[in-house]
């Protein structure tokens, strides 16, 4: 028998299994379906409301960042002093 | 010295090396001290381990079918096995609800499946009724009566009067030749 007959009868029995055995089909099938609701639906990737510390030179780029001029990045800046 | 057709049993209790010595001779681990001699033809090794180690979730027949595409060329057909074995009952019935005496036929067809000239098992009686012992020793006799040299360990010495001769062990060492 070919190597490509063994794989596919390796394949053929692990599916068999995966398919008999309910919890390996509960995984197989329940984890990505979790995964689907819970990143389409429950989970924000964007970074919001996010605060953030900047080290910078008192009245530099750290002031700058919260100028309001970005809607989208509420981000608490903080500036300070370097001596 | 083990001669084809023979059933040899190596003997002892748990932890005297039994198993040791079985896997030893299949090749699975190597002597520290020591070699295993092997007549110059090719030796088909066939092995039974003390646990079951085939798949729960295929049938009986799947199994042995997945087992003879993995060996290859010049392996029995499934349907004879499942004859001699007297697992045609069985072919369509998933591994996990066999009980242990067919559990050890199964293991025992699969390792037939590549005609093996040397068949190696380990604690082949252990969990088994009377009748599936019996059972056992008869299929055993006959695969020796085949031209197989047969191998076995137990821990209970009175399966030595089902062998042609036997090796007693004890820590590791060996204790006593009979026959």
């Amino acid at each position: 028998m070919s190597t490509i007959n063994r794989m596919l009868m390796l394949a053929l029995k692990e599916a068999l299994q995966i398919v008999r055995d309910r919890a390996t089909l509960g995984m197989v099938l329940g984890v990505p379906l979790l995964q689907f609701i819970l990143f389409g639906f429950a989970v924000e990737l964007t970074p919001r409301t996010l605060s953030v510390t900047a080290v910078a030179s008192q009245g530099e780029r750290a002031a700058r960042m919260s100028d309001g001029s970005n809607p989208d990045l509420s981000a608490r800046a903080l500036a300070v002093p370097l001596h | 010295m083990i001669g084809s057709g023979k059933i040899h049993g190596l003997l002892g209790p748990n932890g005297s090396g039994k198993t040791t010595l079985l896997r030893i001779l299949a090749g699975i681990w190597h002597p520290d001290v020591g070699r295993i001699a092997y007549p110059s033809a090719p030796v088909r090794i066939g092995y039974v381990a003390q646990r079951f180690c085939l798949y729960d979730e295929l049938t009986v027949g799947e199994n042995l079918r997945f087992q003879g595409a993995m060996l290859g060329r010049n392996v029995m057909p499934v349907a004879r096995a499942l004859t001699e074995f007297s697992l045609e009952a069985l072919a369509s019935r998933r591994a996990a609800v066999l009980s242990n005496g067919e559990r050890q036929r199964l293991m025992l067809a699969a390792a037939m499946l590549s005609r093996p000239t040397l068949l190696l098992l380990d604690e082949p009686t252990t969990a088994l009724d009377t009748a599936s012992r019996r059972s056992l020793w008869s299929l055993l006799r006959r695969e020796a009566a085949y031209g197989t040299a047969v191998v076995l360990t137990s821990h209970e010495l009175s399966d030595g009067v089902h062998c042609d001769s036997t090796t007693r062990l004890s820590e590791g060492r060996l204790e006593e030749r009979g026959r």
